[in-house]
């Protein structure tokens, strides 16, 4: 069981055409790309799943173990930078 | 393993976050704004035809282009929203009395977002701006763009509002705007786009998009309207069709306003500030070339 996360209510997301996806928190921005596994480790967060690591150790076919470590930081880089909200009551440590 | 800060976005990426963010800001100081145009049209008026599945052999229906984020704010309220947004990184590149003898829009540029147009007034609504805007806020509505609650107007005010701005730019896709909003538009549709019209006083402007003109020869802005929707029209058209319909106290205004945006025109043109000498050595040619023109 990892922290919960939700989608911040100040937050625009817009996907381009060739499927790159923007996120900006609002008003000031910046806007930023989310590339490669930070789209996957950001979707799986912003959908309030409790079991981020499993699930996007499942989307990328290796063993939760390998990558536990590198979701824990892009979650706490996405935290610091405002594209996802702890949900109240977790530990987003 | 990255979130990438994007200091160059893809066009319609940077629209639909520049609405978003001025409808942040917009909320944050208590601003009612209503998005128009551009991607506000593929999410309400033509949602359903870009969602419907392309019957083989014809053409994919393609999202509108836009290359700026259009919103329309009560005139009382359009300066704290300039600069609410100037708050924000937000820059001022063309003042409400800088862009058109209409004097309706401000242009604000953002080092990341596309530029965004406010709006004071729309030209072709005829009703005083402030009631105008009043009748449209109560009839809004919010939808998501980039997945931001934005006010949105009703779909018979947009359709007009679009409508009237394609009256003025018939040769620039105004007429494949006529053809996706009135002509394919059903009978209902038309007739509720023209009762937003007798009410926002626009049946002009509306006229001169569907080429309906005959029908308002004996109103004060028939010429301007007649002027407008001609293709390749002239300054000294418009001006003249602007004068016909103001006033008589509007007409120092106007004047002024037209000598200021033909001074801006020439410093452009000549790469650097021109003299006021210049300036009215400019003037004495129009003039007397316009004298001439009369004999």
């Amino acid at each position: 069981m990892t922290a919960r996360y939700a989608l911040p209510t100040a937050l625009a997301v817009a996907r381009a055409g060739d499927g790159t996806l923007f996120v900006m928190p609002l008003p000031d921005g910046p806007p930023r790309a989310l590339n490669g596994s930070a789209e996957v480790i950001w979707e799986v967060a912003v959908s309030g799943s409790g079991q981020i690591v499993k699930e996007v150790a499942e989307a990328f076919e290796v063993a939760p173990d390998a990558i536990a470590a590198d979701v824990e930081v892009a979650l706490r880089s996405f935290s610091r930078l405002g594209l996802i909200e702890p949900l109240m009551g977790e530990d987003a440590s | 393993m990255t979130a990438d800060a994007a200091p160059l976005l893809p066009r319609d990426v940077a629209v639909r976050l520049a609405h978003a963010a001025v409808q942040a800001i917009a909320d944050e100081a208590g601003i009612t704004v209503l998005h128009i145009k551009g991607p506000v049209v593929d999410a309400t008026l033509r949602a359903a035809r870009l969602s419907e599945p392309v019957e083989e052999g014809s053409s994919v229906p393609r999202p509108r282009i836009s290359v700026d984020a259009d919103v329309l704010v009560s005139p009382e309220q359009a300066r704290a929203l300039l600069e609410a947004m100037k708050r924000h990184g937000w820059q001022l590149a063309w003042d409400f009395d800088e862009g058109s003898l209409f004097a309706h829009a401000a242009t604000l540029t953002h080092p990341h977002l596309a530029h965004v147009d406010v709006h004071r007034w729309f030209p072709g609504i005829e009703r005083d701006p402030r009631s105008a805007f009043a009748l449209l806020a109560s009839e809004a509505r919010r939808i998501p763009i980039a997945e931001f609650p934005c006010l949105v107007p009703s779909d018979d005010a947009h359709r007009l509002i679009l409508l009237l701005h394609a009256a003025r730019s018939l040769d620039a896709g105004g007429r494949a705007d006529v053809a996706d909003l009135w002509t394919a538009a059903s009978p209902d549709e038309q007739a509720a786009v023209r009762v937003v019209a007798e009410r926002l006083d626009a049946t002009v402007a509306l006229a001169a998009a569907i080429d309906e003109m005959e029908s308002v020869r004996h109103r004060r802005s028939y010429r301007l309207w007649s002027a407008l929707r001609r293709p390749g029209h002239t300054h000294r058209e418009t001006l003249m069709g602007h004068l016909a319909a103001a006033r008589l106290r509007e007409i120092p205004t106007l004047l002024t306003r037209f000598l200021l945006l033909n001074k801006r025109r020439m410093d452009r043109e000549h790469g650097s500030r021109v003299s006021v000498v210049e300036s009215l050595a400019g003037y004495r040619t129009w003039v007397a070339q316009r004298l001439r023109s009369r004999r």
